[in-house]
């Protein structure tokens, strides 16, 4: 088993009750096996915020393995995760 | 003759001899430059010539609305403000909103020009075609709440807008800001343009209306506006109801919100104190501008400890970071009463708590002493320390006034190696992202024509992981010269320019940003515009602001970025071990010039560039 940290911000953090989640996961877990374990313990609410309803990830939800976008990780979604890892969930965000 | 959009007219006013004349806009000027921060770049290279001293008779100060400004188009009370900076020596352009851009227009002008310098305190009145010079002796040392309010008394006219400065202005604070009601044209020291001009105020009052070329395109045009707006994901309802400091939230989760004087970003987490939860705690409503619809703006009252009571607009990102995080301020409160104590003297909020935190890394570092601070335990996180030395700063009093003019000037004056703490480029202050971890924003901070700006070529591929006009890896350098230049080019023309909101840019029209700005821009003005001719005078735009900067002796070498930045890597945060080296900026660079058609070497526009663009004469004056 792994450790892995999950940080998450504003409306999504608010689903969560807060903004950061150590999960527990098998070896071998991937980006996309950590969003299925939280939304299997948040449900729908959570479901709702992240993926459409064919069940895609939202084109607007921004993932991260230790801050860099898995758009530019080769395995993207199933991009395995080590020990200590931190995954980042983060909403559109705007303004600044 | 305009069919709508421009008014046709500027309204150039002389301080020196006290006298008005209205001029004619050139119609090649509108079609080139479009208006806004178009029209003052112009209007500064043709009329300020190189070596004008920045707070001499002889600098200008141009305000210039946008053609779409004071029209139905929803976001467009925006203005720009454009002189040579006293602070950079560059181009000091910024942008305000609130209701005097419309006012401006309403009374007749697309543009205004300040020249000369009167002998006393003045202030200007403009109703329409009526403009006083009227005495602000008894204005003098006033802040800036109560300039406004004892205008509209002397005025007798409580919905007259008014662009003022405060003391900090008055004394020619190189940071000193322009405040026009609730905002602020904030940065690179126009303020104290306007101080050294003896200018306290100029109050504007129209009744007239902006034609419209074409309602009906526009409409159309505003239908397909308006629906980009609704159809954001992240405009309504979470920006409208938390306005730009979620980005304190977003920031610190990637790990380039600065703390300590960028000497601990990433390495704990400033949201907790400074984030949207805090702030929520403390907003009473908005103040949004004129015709904007989502009203970002936010009131927020301070409720504990000494500032209980203190109500201010904002504090906006920018100032969670320069007031919070960069001086390590956890209270929000002591931010909220910064963030007014600022706007009431008359100072940039951004360069003020920079240099602030200059001097608190300084005083740890044992480079100031407690002589040298007049005994203020100038640590990070002393909130009521910064209070003080903001107060001192328009005064120039005490170590205030050692810090007032900026970092790079309070860098010369200290020496003894502070200047590698220095956080600016070009002598204008870092904003608030710690670009080791957003290497496009930082090519954008070292080559942007005002200096350390992150509104003129904003990197929101990298800060946000918006994907337009293609993912970016923010930790990559390759590629990022040729998406600065598009950021900046098309920011420039869609938002700068026409004088749209740029919040609008970023969270609704991102992706048909050019197509929007110009089917607005047509149905207005009757005037032609194709998406190509948007991106060509963003182009012709930054190309005009740097020729300027040329002019001025600016070369590649200035186009650089703090030497923390440029050696240490962070050290905690999600941004961890990035940094920009020299290699990499270099790298950059090489590819930016190339992408914009300037000499590598000395980062100066080819006259084949300038003549490319229509603007050879610029070119003779290079030399």
């Amino acid at each position: 088993m792994i450790q892995v940290k999950v940080h998450t911000i504003l409306n999504l953090k608010k689903i969560l009750g807060r903004g950061d989640i150590d999960l527990t996961m098998k070896e071998g877990s991937t980006v996309k096996d950590v969003l299925m374990t939280m939304v299997e313990t948040y449900g729908d609410s959570l479901t709702d915020q992240l993926f459409d309803s064919e069940g895609g990830l939202l084109p607007y939800i921004r993932l991260m393995v230790n801050g860099r976008d898995i758009v530019f990780l080769e395995k993207k979604m199933e991009t395995a995760l080590q020990e200590g890892d931190e995954v980042l969930i983060l909403p559109p965000v705007g303004g600044g | 003759m305009y069919q709508g959009g421009y008014t046709g007219k500027i309204l150039r006013i002389n301080l020196g001899s006290q006298t008005a004349k209205v001029e004619e806009t050139p119609e090649p000027m509108a079609n080139d430059f479009i208006g806004g921060a178009g029209f003052g770049i112009k209007l500064l290279f043709d009329e300020v010539k190189a070596n004008t001293d920045p707070l001499g008779p002889d600098n200008k100060l141009i305000f210039a609305s946008g053609p779409l400004s004071g029209t139905n188009v929803p976001c467009t009370s925006r203005m720009s403000v454009t002189s040579r900076s006293p602070l950079t020596g560059a181009v000091g352009m910024a942008l305000s909103g609130g209701y005097f851009p419309v006012e401006l227009k309403w009374a007749g002008y697309d543009a205004m020009i300040i020249e000369g310098k009167s002998e006393e305190p003045v202030y200007v009145s403009i109703k329409d075609g009526d403009v006083k010079f009227r005495s602000a002796k008894k204005l003098w040392g006033m802040k800036t709440t109560d300039t406004q309010q004892i205008i509209k008394n002397d005025l007798h006219d409580q919905n007259v807008r008014v662009a003022c400065i405060g003391p900090a202005g008055e004394n020619k604070i190189k940071i000193a800001s322009i405040i026009n009601e609730w905002r602020a044209v904030g940065r690179k020291g126009l303020g104290a343009v306007m101080g050294s001009k003896n200018l306290k105020a100029i109050a504007i009052r129209g009744t007239g209306k902006v034609a419209v070329a074409d309602k009906e395109k526009l409409k159309a045009a505003r239908k397909v506006f308006t629906e980009a707006m609704k159809e954001s994901e992240v405009l309504y309802p979470v920006f409208a109801n938390t306005g730009t400091p979620m980005v304190v939230d977003a920031t610190s989760a990637i790990g380039i919100f600065p703390t300590r004087n960028y000497m601990t970003t990433g390495e704990y987490n400033a949201a907790e104190t400074l984030g949207v939860e805090v702030q929520m705690t403390r907003n009473v409503g908005s103040e949004p501008c004129y015709g904007c619809p989502v009203g970002c703006s936010q009131l927020k009252l301070a409720k504990t400890g000494a500032y209980e009571g203190i109500l201010t607009e904002g504090p906006e990102f920018e100032t969670m970071y320069s007031y919070g995080g960069v001086t390590g301020v956890d209270n929000i409160d002591a931010v909220i009463a910064a963030d007014r104590l600022a706007d009431e003297l008359g100072l940039d909020t951004i360069s003020s708590g920079v240099s602030i935190a200059f001097a608190m890394e300084l005083y740890e570092k044992g480079i100031l002493t407690k002589e040298d601070t007049g005994g203020i335990e100038l640590n990070f996180g002393n909130d009521q320390a910064m209070i003080t030395i903001l107060k001192q700063m328009a005064y120039r009093q005490g170590i205030g006034g050692l810090l007032a003019d900026g970092t790079k000037a309070a860098a010369e004056k200290i020496g003894k190696g502070s200047e590698k703490y220095a956080m600016h480029v070009k002598g204008l202050e870092l904003p608030a992202y710690d670009v080791r971890g957003a290497k496009a924003h930082g090519l954008n901070y070292a080559t942007s024509y005002t200096g350390a700006d992150h509104c003129r070529g904003y990197a929101f591929q990298e800060i946000f992981g918006i994907p337009v006009p293609y993912e970016v890896d923010r930790f990559s350098a390759e590629g990022k010269g040729k998406l600065t230049k598009w950021n900046q080019d098309i920011r420039t023309a869609t938002t700068d320019a026409p004088g749209m909101c740029a919040f609008l840019f970023d969270m609704a029209v991102v992706g048909i940003a050019a197509q929007n700005t110009a089917s607005l821009l047509e149905a207005v003005t009757g005037l032609t515009f194709t998406p190509d001719d948007i991106l060509v005078a963003g182009e012709r735009i930054n190309n005009l602001a740097r020729a300027f900067n040329v002019r001025e002796g600016f070369t590649r070498a200035d186009d650089t970025l703090p030497e923390r930045i440029l050696t240490e890597p962070l050290k905690g945060g999600a941004s961890k071990g990035n940094y920009i080296s020299r290699d990499e900026l270099d790298l950059m660079l090489d590819e930016y010039y190339t992408a914009r058609g300037w000499d590598v070497a000395t980062g100066a526009p080819s006259r084949e560039k300038l003549a490319e663009l229509g603007i050879e004469y610029v070119a003779d004056q290079l030399n």
